[in-house]
């Protein structure tokens, strides 16, 4: 299996805020790609609570996805949300349970999503010269390992370029979970585990090895850290009682590559499989498969 | 087949000779777990062998023994000795000693407790038996045990020995060695892990594997949590620097993993320190975990193990479960297993080579025409796309 890529880069010299192209261009491959991930999925459902270009001076999605899984008899709502003010340039990112969402003034009508993990930074650039801006979608339909992806760069610099949207199957457990990255490599995810039961969150991903030095190493499958309960003392009691974290994985097609945080970078593994790095945070998509 | 076997003594002499002592139950595990291993297919050319045990200590106050790890290439001896009663809680003391060397860098004179000398050695790692009041003075009466897991199932072998004492355990060391092998190495493969008792007493974690079939040090991929998440980890495995021709993970090749034995977890119990000698009831699914090292400062890394439901002992060993010293762990703790990793692509010596590893940030307009990605872009023409204003293919 292999990325379905789609180049949205833009070179920013035609007129307007380019920014606002390419975003209104990712929410059409989204609003396609979603209506056939929901009609393979039927027992789950992902919407667009709020899209680009529905309210003035902002832009970015605020996402939903309703699992095939019951708590407390209702089913389970993931939401992720990634905003830009394009007045200040405050960006606010954020994943959790749609419990946590309040609809309407915040964020000029995309409103305030509270409980999980987030960022808020203002890290996006809005300048009104011409600037470029690469942009990919990365999408699958492929049954249980289901993914969209959409990832800018504004430059070079790590703390201009985000996966904007990235909704994926947890391939553990079979339900989608969503996740981000701000535009300064940031991570967020939400999902369920079904054993706890319970939302679990996630700000990083489990990395062989750090540095971006040698060895580079691509590896799978990749797999987030969940957020543990914290320990703040050894008193007072009672403390979270011991856990189990089922593993919540993205798709065959994502790796991460340590050679850079910068986004689309580009990999060859000795196995001919050739892979397209995404965002700040390392991930790399796999865009064609091995010649053996 | 799976087997989780102990023995515990109160106390616990581990000078003794006698009959059922620590040293030669030890040996007893030990051959035993050789002969089942070294008839399975694969081993024939890594056969493992007792050398010497603890009876050939020399002297009153000595322990050992010599064990070999069979290679068609280069045969290696583990070498563990012991020559005082009080060698002391300083990590530098020469008194007491894991060491693994080529055999035929070995002389068997009789020194270092009867246990022979090496001319040049792989490792040499300070790890003692004594154990410490709260005063820093040794006590010679505490308790202990011994636990031994061993899976001689073909392919996924491994022999793991655990000693540490059952009372006052906070001021002894408590050490586990694991020998194990892996499809991705040409022989056995060793891992030492010691755990602190005493402020500056011996703590570390080294590990040892074949590569390019030379025993070599290696580390551990991916880093166990080893902050306040209170998290156990799965999915460790072993690798060697060096990554030239001919080596494991040489660069530009796909490389098959050397994991550690699944059944050991690992990661930081370190608030709650001085929790030690832990069990808890499995929050996941069936089998109980057992700790046998704990992490006890920053960097240190807790190893616990779980052990299937019914899992049989040896014959003439206790199950790890009727040892009374067990306190149960009831919060605290988070198990997170991996799932299981895939083999590894390993990237250029240096990136970017422009061959196999591009970077965006390197690249320049000479570098557009080369990178694969947009270099698709152009050759593709204006791909249904904005003739104007895109910034692939750009009119170079």
């Amino acid at each position: 299996m292999v990325a379905t890529l789609v180049d949205l880069s833009r070179r920013g010299d035609t007129g307007g805020l380019v920014v606002l192209q390419v975003f209104a261009a990712a929410d059409g491959l989204l609003r396609t790609w979603m209506a056939a991930a929901n009609a393979q999925n039927p027992l789950q459902q992902l919407s667009i609570v709020k899209a680009p270009g529905e309210v003035l001076g902002f832009t970015g999605w605020v996402i939903k996805a309703r699992l095939a899984v019951l708590d407390a008899g209702q089913p389970v709502e993931l939401m992720s949300q990634w905003v830009a003010n394009l007045t200040t340039g405050a960006l606010t990112t954020h994943c959790g349970l749609v419990s946590g969402y309040t609809p309407g003034a915040a964020l000029g009508g995309y409103g305030a999503l509270t409980g999980g993990v987030g960022t808020t930074s203002s890290l996006i650039t809005l300048l009104p010269q011409p600037l470029p801006l690469g942009a990919v979608v990365a999408s699958s339909l492929a049954v249980g390992q289901e993914y969209f992806a959409f990832s800018i760069t504004q430059h070079t610099f790590t703390n201009r370029q985000a996966v904007v949207v990235l909704i994926a199957k947890d391939v553990y457990s079979g339900q989608w979970h969503l996740s981000f990255t701000d535009m300064a490599g940031a991570l967020g995810a939400v999902a369920w585990i079904a054993n706890r039961p319970g939302a679990v969150l996630s700000t990083s991903i489990r990395l062989d090895y750090f540095s971006s030095a040698t060895p580079l190493m691509l590896t799978q499958p990749v797999q987030w850290n969940p957020i543990t309960p914290g320990i703040a003392s050894q008193a007072p009691q009672p403390q979270p009682p011991v856990q189990w974290f089922d593993p919540v994985v993205l798709p065959a097609d994502l790796a991460l590559y340590n050679r850079t945080f910068g986004s689309f970078g580009y990999f060859i593994g000795g196995d001919g499989t050739q892979w397209l790095q995404l965002g700040p945070a390392r991930l790399a998509v796999k865009v064609k498969d091995g010649g053996a | 087949m799976l087997t989780v076997s102990a023995a515990n003594w109160t106390p616990y002499d581990w000078v003794s000779k006698a009959a059922g002592s620590v040293g030669l139950r030890l040996t007893e595990a030990f051959t035993a777990f050789a002969a089942a291993v070294n008839a399975n297919p694969g081993n024939a050319g890594v056969p493992l062998q007792l050398v010497k045990d603890h009876s050939s200590a020399t002297g009153t106050t000595n322990f050992g023994y010599i064990w070999r790890l069979g290679h068609p290439l280069n045969p290696y001896l583990l070498r563990f000795y012991n020559t005082s009663r009080n060698q002391g809680s300083s990590a530098s003391s020469s008194t007491a000693s894991f060491t693994l060397a080529l055999e035929s860098a070995y002389t068997d004179d009789g020194t270092f407790g009867g246990y022979g000398q090496f001319s040049s050695m792989l490792a040499s790692v300070s790890a003692g038996m004594s154990y410490y009041g709260p005063s820093g003075s040794p006590l010679f009466n505490a308790d202990g045990r011994l636990i031994v897991l061993m899976d001689t199932t073909p392919g996924s072998e491994f022999f793991c020995c655990n000693i540490a004492t059952t009372n006052g355990d906070t001021y002894a060391q408590n050490h586990t060695l694991m020998l194990f092998r892996g499809s991705a190495s040409s022989g056995w493969n060793v891992a030492l892990l010691r755990s602190q008792a005493l402020a500056g007493m011996f703590e570390s974690r080294n590990f040892y594997c074949y590569n390019n079939n030379v025993l070599q040090a290696a580390v551990t991929y991916p880093v166990a949590p080893s902050g306040l998440e209170q998290m156990l980890v799965t999915g460790v495995g072993l690798i060697p620097s060096g990554f030239g021709p001919g080596q494991m993970f040489a660069y530009g090749t796909k490389q098959e993993r050397l994991p550690l034995p699944q059944l050991f977890w690992f990661g930081s119990n370190q608030y709650s320190d001085p929790r030690r000698l832990g069990r808890v009831s499995n929050p996941g699914g069936p089998g109980t975990f057992y700790q046998l090292g704990a992490a006890i400062n920053s960097g240190g890394m807790d190893c616990w193990v779980l052990v299937p439901p019914s899992t049989p002992a040896m014959a003439g060993w206790s199950t790890i479960g009727s040892l009374s010293s067990w306190q149960t762990i009831p919060d605290r703790l988070y198990f997170c297993p991996a799932v299981p990793p895939g083999p590894v692509l390993m990237g250029p010596v240096l990136g970017p080579d422009f061959l196999t590893d591009w970077s965006a940030v390197a690249l320049g307009a000479p570098g557009v025409a080369q990178h694969p990605f947009y270099a698709q872009q152009e050759a593709a023409g204006d791909n249904g796309r904005p003739s104007s204003g895109v910034l692939w293919p750009r009119g170079m």
